[in-house]
C-alpha cells in the first residue's frame, strides 16, 4: 500500500539507489555504505557465490546535513524512530519503511563499531558511496566478522584495484588505508586479521572473470599497512598487544 | 549459574586491586572465545552505546558516596549528633546491606535495560500506577539530591574552603567571603543557582559533553581527595597539634588538650554496639552509600547494559570503590587527630560558643581544613581544598541525569506532553526535559536555603529511595510469576538452591527498607529536625508520594481518553531500546 503513497521503489537496492543518488543530488554529505554500497559499486556480487538478499540499507552523513537528510527521508515516507533518534541521535539515527519491509541505519560523522572510522570531509565525493578505501575499512574493521562481509570485502577487493592516488574514484587508496591504520594499531591489526580471512575465503572459493586477483590485491593490502607511518599512540599501544581488548562489540538494538 | 557465582562476581569487583588483572584476563578469554568461533550472525547494524563502564561506575560513586563530600559531612554530623558512633564500621555494615539491593537492581537492569529503570520494571511487572510511585520517589530522591549539592557547594565547599584559605593566608577578606557563603542566605542561594545553572547548560551540551565534565570533576576531586589521604598517612600526629595550637591562638583559642576537654572528647570512643549510635548513623550514611544502583537509569546509553556481569561489575565497583576509600579517610583522619579530637571539635555548642570559645578559627573543622593542617604549606593547602570545590558538580549531574531521562521515558509513554521529549536538532539533548527539572532543582534549593534545612533533605531522600526499592523489591519477586515470558529468557533468571534469586534479594531488599523507614521513626534528629511530634512529617511525606504518583498516572490516563487514547496498551510491551 505504502508503495502508491510514496515514490519508495520496491527492490531495496534500486531503492538505495535512488536515495543514494538524490543525496549527491541534493548537495548533501551523505553517502551509502554497508552491502548496498558494496552493490552498487561492484558488479561480482551482483551474482555469484556472495551475491546475496539486503535487509536493511545504511547511511554515512555530515552531522551538518543531518536535518537536510532527515528531511529527504520524511519526505520520501520514512518513519523515524523517535526513541532511538532522541537518545542516540548525536551519532546515529534510524527510520523504517511505512511497510516494515527494510530499515535504514544513519551513522553521523564517523562509525562506530569494532572500530571508529571519521568520515568527516569525505562524505562529499563524486560517487553515490564512500570511497573504496573508507568502504573497504568498514568492512574489514568488523571484530565477529561474518561471511556476508567476507564475502562483500572479497567482491570489493576483486572489483577495484588498490591505488596510490587518493583522488582514484574507482581505485581503493591505499594512502588513505595507511592515514586511518598507522593512527590506531587496533583498528590495524583486526584489519590485518580479516584480510587474511578473505585471502582464505579467496583461496576457498576463488571467482572467476573478476579484474583482480584478489590473493595480490590483499598481499598489497598488507604490505601498505605494514609500510605506514606508526604513531607514538599506534607504537605504544602495540607493546600491549592481545594483552586488552583492542577492539568493541556492536549490540543489535530492537527497534 | 547460581547464587554462589553471583557472588563471586560481587567478590571479584570488591577486591579493587585485583581489578586489572581480572580485567584482562575476561578479555583474553572473550578473544579466545572470539577467536574460537569463526563466523558471527548478525541481523542488523549494531550499536557501540555512547557510556562506558567507567562512566557507569563514575556515575554510581559520585551520586552514592562522592568520597569528599560523604566525608565532611556524614562523619562529623554522626559523630556528635549520635556520640559513640563507630563511622567505619558503619560504613562496612551499610556496605553489606546494600548487597542484595545492588544484585536485586543489577539483574533488573540487564532484563530490562531501558531508560526508565524502575518505572519500565514495575509498570511492565506489577502495574503502571506503582510504577509511577516507585519511579516519582527515585526522581525525588534525584532532585532532592541534586538541590543538596547544589547548597552544599556553598555551604560546605566554597564557603569553609574560603575561610580556611583566609585563615592560613591571615586574609581577612577570603574569611569574609567565606563566611558569606557558609551562613548568608542570600550569597548560599546566589552559588547554589549558579551550580544549577552549570550544570543545566552542561546537560543541555548532550550525553558525551555531559560524561565529560563529570568525570574530569571527578577526577579532580578525588585527586584531592587523595592527596589529603596521603598527607594523613605520612603526617604526624605531633606537627598536626602544633600547627593547630599555633593557628588557633593567633584566633584566640586553646590548645587540642583544651578542645578535648571542653568539647566532651575526653571520654568519647567509637562503640558500635551502641545501637542508638550504630543506627541512625547507618540511617544517615546510607543516605549517601544506597545509590549505587543509579546506572539503571542509563542503561539506553550503556555499553552492553543487557550484560549481567556488566551491570554487578559496575554497581560493586561503585560500591567498594566508596566503602574502602571512606573507611581509609575516616580512618587515617583519626590516626591524625584522634577519635577524641575530632568528636570534641564538631562539638560547636561546646567549643566554638561563648565569648572566648576554645575553638576560634573561623573555619569549621571539615576533612580537607585539618588534612590541610597536617603540613601546613600553601601548596598542599591550595590543591586538597580547592579540589574539594568539584565535588558538587559531578553529584548534581549524576543526580538530575535521572528525572531528566524519566520525563523522557513518561513523555513517550504519553503521560506528559510529547513536547517533553523533544530533542534539539544541535545538541541532542531533550532540552525541555532538562529545563524543566533544573527550575524543580532550583525551587528546591530556595526551598533549602530559606527553610535552613540539611539533614531534613537527606532523610527525606532516603525515606523517598526506601519506598521506592521496597515497590522495586515487589516487582523483583512478582517478575518470575507474572512475566514469566520476560523472565526465563532474562539475565534474572537464575537460581540458588532451586529457588530464583530475585527472591531472595527481593525479600531482603524490602526487609531492610522497612527496618530504615523505621529508624527514620525512632531517631528525631534524622527527619524531624530533633522533635519528636513531627513523626508525621514521615507518614506526610511517604503518603504524598503515593498520591503524588497515583495522579501522575491516573490523570494523564483520564486526559488521554478523553482524546481517544489508551495509554494502558503501551504497558503491554517493553518500550524500544
Amino acid at each position: 500500500m505504502a508503495d502508491h503513497e510514496t515514490p519508495i521503489l520496491p527492490d531495496i537496492r534500486d531503492e538505495a539507489k535512488r536515495l543514494a543518488d538524490a543525496s549527491v543530488a541534493l548537495g548533501l554529505s551523505a553517502r551509502l555504505i554497508g552491502g548496498l554500497a558494496i552493490w552498487l559499486r561492484c558488479p561480482s556480487v551482483h551474482e555469484g557465490p556472495f551475491a546475496r538478499s539486503y535487509d536493511d540499507m545504511d547511511f554515512a552523513i555530515s552531522a551538518a546535513s543531518a536535518n537536510k537528510f532527515k528531511a529527504l527521508l520524511m519526505t520520501q515516507g520514512y518513519l523515524p524512530d523517535q526513541f532511538f533518534n532522541g537518545l542516540h541521535g548525536a551519532t546515529r539515527l534510524y527510520f523504517g519503511e511505512p511497510a516494515g519491509r527494510w530499515s535504514i541505519d544513519v551513522v553521523i560523522d564517523e562509525l562506530v563499531m569494532s572500530h571508529k572510522l571519521d568520515l568527516r570531509g569525505r562524505l562529499d565525493g563524486p560517487a553515490p558511496t564512500i570511497t573504496l578505501a573508507d568502504l573497504l575499512l568498514t568492512k574489514l574493521q568488523v571484530w565477529e566478522i561474518n561471511r556476508k562481509d567476507l564475502g562483500d570485502t572479497l567482491c570489493l577487493i576483486a572489483d577495484h584495484a588498490m591505488t596510490e592516488d587518493d583522488g582514484d574514484v574507482e581505485g581503493i587508496s591505499l594512502p588513505r588505508v595507511r592515514s586511518v591504520l598507522g593512527r590506531d594499531w587496533g583498528f590495524s591489526h583486526t584489519v590485518e586479521r580479516n584480510a587474511q580471512k578473505v585471502a582464505e575465503l579467496w583461496s576457498r572459493e576463488p571467482m572467476s572473470g573478476v579484474p583482480h586477483d584478489v590473493a595480490a590485491q590483499i598481499t598489497a593490502l598488507l604490505q601498505a599497512i605494514e609500510a605506514a607511518p606508526k604513531s607514538r599512540a599506534w607504537r605504544l599501544r602495540s607493546r600491549v598487544g592481545e594483552r586488552i581488548r583492542w577492539y568493541e562489540t556492536p549490540e543489535e538494538v530492537k527497534h | 549459574m547460581s547464587l554462589l557465582t553471583l557472588v563471586f562476581d560481587c567478590v571479584q569487583t570488591l577486591q579493587v586491586f585485583d581489578a586489572c588483572v581480572k580485567l584482562v584476563a575476561v578479555d583474553r578469554r572473550r578473544v579466545a572465545m572470539a577467536t574460537a568461533s569463526r563466523l558471527f550472525v548478525r541481523n542488523s547494524t549494531g550499536l557501540v552505546r555512547s557510556a562506558s563502564a567507567v562512566d557507569a561506575t563514575i556515575f554510581n560513586a559520585v551520586i552514592s558516596a562522592p568520597v569528599g563530600s560523604t566525608i565532611a559531612y556524614s562523619i562529623f554530623f554522626a559523630l556528635v549528633a549520635f556520640p559513640g558512633a563507630d563511622v567505619a564500621a558503619v560504613i562496612i555494615l551499610v556496605a553489606a546491606i546494600n548487597i542484595p539491593v545492588l544484585i536485586m537492581f543489577a539483574l533488573l537492569g540487564a532484563s530490562m535495560p531501558r531508560v526508565g529503570g524502575d518505572y519500565v520494571w514495575v509498570s511492565r511487572v506489577l502495574s503502571p500506577p506503582l510504577a509511577l510511585i516507585s519511579n516519582l520517589c527515585m526522581i525525588m530522591g534525584g532532585l532532592l539530591g541534586a538541590a543538596f549539592f547544589a547548597k552544599f557547594f556553598s555551604v560546605l565547599a566554597l564557603g569553609p574552603v574560603l575561610v580556611a584559605l583566609g585563615s592560613f593566608a591571615s586574609n581577612n577578606t577570603l574569611i569574609s567571603w567565606g563566611t558569606s557563603f557558609g551562613t548568608n542566605n542570600s550569597w548560599i542561594l546566589g552559588a547554589s543557582l549558579f551550580m544549577v545553572l552549570l550544570q543545566t547548560l552542561i546537560l543541555i551540551r548532550g550525553t558525551k559533553a555531559t560524561f565529560r565534565w563529570q568525570n574530569y570533576s571527578f577526577l579532580i576531586a578525588m585527586a584531592g581527595t587523595l592527596i589529603a589521604f596521603v598527607v594523613l598517612l605520612i603526617g604526624s600526629q605531633t606537627d598536626f597539634f602544633s600547627h593547630f595550637n599555633t593557628l588557633n591562638r593567633s584566633f584566640g583559642g586553646g590548645t587540642v588538650a583544651q578542645v578535648i576537654a571542653k568539647g566532651g572528647g575526653a571520654s568519647a570512643a567509637p562503640n558500635f554496639g551502641n545501637l542508638s549510635a550504630t543506627l541512625p548513623t547507618l540511617f544517615s550514611i546510607q543516605g549517601f552509600m544506597m545509590w549505587n544502583f543509579w546506572s539503571v537509569y542509563m542503561s539506553g546509553e550503556l555499553k552492553s547494559a543487557s550484560n549481567r556481569r556488566r551491570q554487578l561489575s559496575v554497581m560493586f565497583g561503585a560500591l567498594s570503590w566508596d566503602t574502602v576509600l571512606l573507611v581509609i579517610g575516616v580512618l587515617l583522619l583519626f590516626r591524625i587527630a584522634g577519635y577524641n579530637f575530632v568528636y570534641a571539635l564538631n562539638n560547636s555548642a561546646l567549643v566554638g560558643a561563648g565569648a572566648h570559645p576554645v575553638y576560634a578559627i573561623p573555619s569549621g573543622p571539615f576533612y580537607p581544613f585539618l588534612a590541610a593542617l597536617v603540613f601546613n604549606t600553601p601548596i598542599l593547602t591550595i590543591l586538597i581544598m580547592g579540589s574539594f570545590l568539584f565535588w558538587s558538580l559531578p553529584s548534581m549531574i549524576a543526580n538530575t541525569f535521572m528525572p531528566i531521562r524519566s520525563f523522557f521515558a513518561w513523555s513517550f509513554d504519553r503521560l506528559m506532553p510529547e513536547s517533553l521529549a523533544n530533542v534539539n536538532e544541535r545538541t541532542h539533548s531533550p532540552v525541555n526535559a532538562i529545563i524543566v527539572t533544573n527550575v524543580i532543582i532550583a525551587a528546591l534549593v530556595i526551598w533549602s536555603v530559606y527553610g535552613n534545612q540539611f539533614q531534613l533533605v537527606l532523610g527525606l531522600i532516603v525515606l523517598a529511595g526506601a519506598l521506592a526499592v521496597i515497590i522495586v523489591g515487589l516487582a523483583a519477586i512478582a517478575l518470575p510469576i507474572r512475566r514469566p515470558d520476560l523472565y526465563q529468557a532474562s539475565p534474572a533468571n537464575v537460581k540458588f538452591l532451586g529457588i530464583p534469586v530475585l527472591w531472595i534479594v527481593g525479600p531482603l531488599s524490602i526487609a531492610e527498607f522497612i527496618y530504615i523507614i523505621w529508624i527514620s521513626f525512632q531517631y528525631p534528629a534524622l527527619v524531624m529536625t530533633g522533635n519528636p511530634a513531627d513523626a508525621w512529617w514521615i507518614w506526610a511525606w511517604l503518603g504524598g508520594l503515593i498520591i503524588g504518583g497515583a495522579l501522575l498516572y491516573y490523570i494523564p490516563r483520564f486526559i488521554r481518553a478523553q482524546q481517544g487514547v489508551n495509554i494502558g496498551f503501551v504497558y503491554k510491551e517493553l518500550p524500544p531500546e
